[in-house]
């Protein structure tokens, strides 16, 4: 069987370590690793709509020498209710990997049940992991390699209900980072992935804060990251999410909290003046152009990794 | 092996009048020589009276080749009959590829540079003034540090013994203890905005080869981002495949902004280096801020770049972990070592009492090089390509000898 990537956590400490090094790897040496040379087939699925997931994932499988096969639901039987099994019985006869963004985190755990090929999570309501590599691998490369991660005060502000908090609770916390959640007490993040990044960072010398407190959560931060405060689905609730969330936009005061050089991550589309202020986003100490680019060589990393197993 | 060849009245006599010549006509800061040498080849050495040793510490971690290897003698005859020295005021083409051959190994990011000195105290002068250039003062050092016994390098190294007869010490270091999460953090708050760098060796050597934590080694690149300061690492002794990696750096996955190199960089040939790591590091010494008339001539640049070749066409990467491992593994069974230290063919082997001077004397006498770094400690900092072979003569030897002289804790006695 091989091996998946469905959330953070399923790497361990050491193997997120492998996949990062790799990742900075990749960004020198473009065509280090060619896994996918014949070229083999990964199948590429959209549920949602994407920019970066779909051009880095397209990009990177065609760089390790393989043909990436794109498929909006839509325009599949999928979209038509041919069951996740099934699906995924069918891929994993003919393509190396299967990369899917969808909705429920169940939908690809049942991929992943029924598939002998790795699955790669491309964002869930739940995770979105992938971004996080790169948003790792983005803050390694900048401050001296990954074995800079431990240690680093992470935080993270606004929506702390959604995918990203999620993933950064994992995969902050497995990286060996203080992991802090600044969010209001109506979006916490859900229990069971604080308890797993709490268990998971007493291992890595890490830690776990979730506070509705802002300002404590981005004092002396190394690194303030930040989402749209609406995702995709959430657009029902705007006007509310506009107001509440206001008080935790990352703007020039929130980096005169942080520690010197802090750096700023957004995972984009970013809504200047709601969640980011553009001095922020387009500052010197914005990471965010490197972050995105690090999708394609994190991704690359990844799938070769898993490929390997 | 084993045991020295039986020699003569002659060849004793010969080797006494070398160490007598040596004694008339040389300072005394080393003492009295151990033995006169006068070959080598590869792991092998033969003193004046013709006796053979295996030698396990390779002119302390510089013969990384061993001695004599055909490539190294090669490039260094080469380049001595086509262009010997030019001094710094003219470029060669062994510098230029040497210092593009460091940045590639090192994953040096551009904007890298690399300054060429005769030595790793030189090196390491390099860096302390490159601290000096921040605008800031203060700089970082370990406890048991070593850095080298010119005046900035010996000011940032912390034996006391090696440094009170010669102060007063360039101003601006302090030292911290090794692996002390809490009093780092706390010195490098009392240093505030005057925070330059912060130096340490990844493996201390002269410490008795002890390794500094990964999570350690994280704190000090967090803080020096934080802060702004250099993270300066001193790998003249555990860089250049020592450690079974390029630099000990990688094996934790972090870079520095400055990294100094020596030892084994030229295989034998006099040659160090300090790399800094992007273009605010490879730019703080400017035109005319910095100097040496020897350093990276086209010899040792040579040297250098064929004993880099050869660790990577004859896998000694792979051939440092892997006897490093095995010798590992032998020495942790035997009894009265406590732990080996260290990491690829850097090992330290901590015994359970100050007996390692003893140890040395007595490895010389069956014909095997090594020395204590510590009273507690026998270093183990032999070639590259050393064999199993080679590595089971000396473990043969040193689990008789432990068996005949049990290292008892000196409590215990």
């Amino acid at each position: 069987m091989g091996r998946h990537f469905l959330r953070d956590d399923d790497l361990t400490p050491s193997e997120q370590r492998e996949v990062l090094e790799l990742a900075l790897e990749l960004r020198r040496d473009r065509y280090k690793v060619q896994p996918f040379v014949g070229p083999k087939a990964v199948a590429i699925l959209f549920d949602k709509h994407s920019t970066r997931t779909r051009v880095s994932f397209s990009t990177g499988v065609a760089e390790l020498g393989g043909y990436p096969l794109v498929i909006d639901a839509q325009n599949s039987h999928m979209g038509r209710g041919e069951s996740v099994a099934d699906t995924a019985r069918v891929l994993e006869r003919q393509v190396s990997a299967i990369v899917w963004r969808t909705y429920g985190q169940d939908r690809i755990d049942e991929m992943a049940a029924h598939s002998s090929v790795p699955v790669v999570n491309a964002l869930t309501d739940q995770f979105h992991p992938c971004q996080i590599l790169a948003d790792l691998a983005a803050i390694a490369d900048e401050r001296g390699g990954v074995g800079a991660l431990a240690g680093l005060d992470l935080a993270y502000v606004g929506d702390g209900a959604n995918n990203m908090a999620h993933s950064y609770l994992l995969g902050g916390a497995t990286a060996g980072m203080h992991v802090r959640i600044g969010t209001p007490d109506s979006y916490l993040p859900d229990p069971a992935v604080v308890a797993r990044a709490e268990e998971i960072a007493e291992s890595t010398g890490g830690s776990v804060t979730v506070t509705s407190d802002c300002d404590a959560a981005v004092t002396g931060a190394d690194i303030v990251a930040t989402d749209t405060w609406v995702s995709m689905g959430d657009e029902a609730q705007k006007a509310e999410r506009m107001e509440v969330f206001l008080p935790y936009q990352v703007n020039d005061r929130t980096l005169e909290l942080a520690a010197p050089g802090a750096h700023v991550l957004h995972c984009l589309p970013a809504y200047r003046g709601h969640e980011i202020t553009a001095s922020v986003i387009d500052g010197d100490q914005s990471l965010v152009w490197l972050e995105a680019e690090y999708r394609l060589h994190a991704q690359k990393a990844l799938l070769s990794w898993l490929v390997d197993r | 092996m084993g045991e020295l060849s039986s020699h003569g009245e002659a060849g004793l006599e010969k080797g006494r009048v070398e160490t007598q010549r040596y004694e008339h006509a040389l300072m005394a800061t080393y003492g009295t020589p151990m033995r006169a040498l006068v070959r080598g080849e590869g792991s092998y050495v033969w003193d004046a009276d013709g006796n053979k040793y295996l030698d396990l510490l390779g002119g302390i971690a510089v013969n990384a080749l061993g001695h004599g290897h055909p490539a190294w003698v090669n490039a260094l005859t080469q380049q001595a009959s086509t262009l010997a020295h030019v001094s710094n005021f003219f470029a060669t083409e062994p510098q230029i590829a040497l210092a593009e051959r460091l940045l590639d190994l090192a994953h040096a990011p551009s904007g890298s540079r690399v300054f060429f000195s005769n030595s790793g105290a030189e090196a390491n002068e390099a860096a302390f003034k490159m601290s000096r250039k921040t605008g800031r003062g203060t700089v970082i050092a370990l406890e048991g540090g070593f850095h080298g016994r010119t005046m900035g390098a010996l000011a940032m190294t912390h034996k006391p013994a090696i440094r009170e007869q010669f102060a007063p010490m360039p101003a601006g270091v302090v030292f911290v203890p090794v692996n002390d999460a809490d009093a780092l953090r706390a010195a490098v708050t009392a240093a505030g905005d005057d925070l330059a760098a912060i130096i340490a060796e990844p493996i201390l050597g002269e410490a008795g080869i002890r390794p500094l934590d990964h999570e350690y080694l994280a704190l000090i690149r967090t803080l020096t981002h934080r802060t702004g300061a250099l993270m300066i690492l001193d790998e003249v002794q555990c860089g250049v495949a020592r450690t079974g990696a390029w630099f000990a750096h990688q094996l934790h996955g972090i870079q520095p902004d400055v990294m100094t190199l020596a030892k084994g960089l030229g295989g034998g040939f006099p040659i160090g280096a300090v790399v800094a790591f992007g273009e605010r590091a490879g730019t703080l010494l400017g035109k005319g801020e910095h100097g040496t008339t020897f350093g990276g001539n086209p010899m040792g640049a040579a040297t250098a770049l064929a004993t880099l070749q050869a660790i990577e066409d004859e896998g000694l990467l792979a051939n440092a972990k892997s006897v490093g491992q095995h010798l590992r593994e032998r020495l942790e069974s035997i009894p009265g070592v406590i732990e080996v230290r260290g990491e690829g063919l850097l090992l330290g082997i901590g015994l359970a009492a100050p007996a390692a001077p003893d140890v040395a004397q007595a490895a010389l006498s069956a014909a095997f090089i090594v020395n204590p770094p510590s009273p507690d400690t026998v270093r183990l900092v032999p070639a590259l390509n050393l064999t199993t072979a080679e590595a089971d003569t000396f473990l043969e030897w040193f689990a008789g000898y432990a068996a005949r002289h049990p290292f008892v804790p000196e409590g215990d006695r």
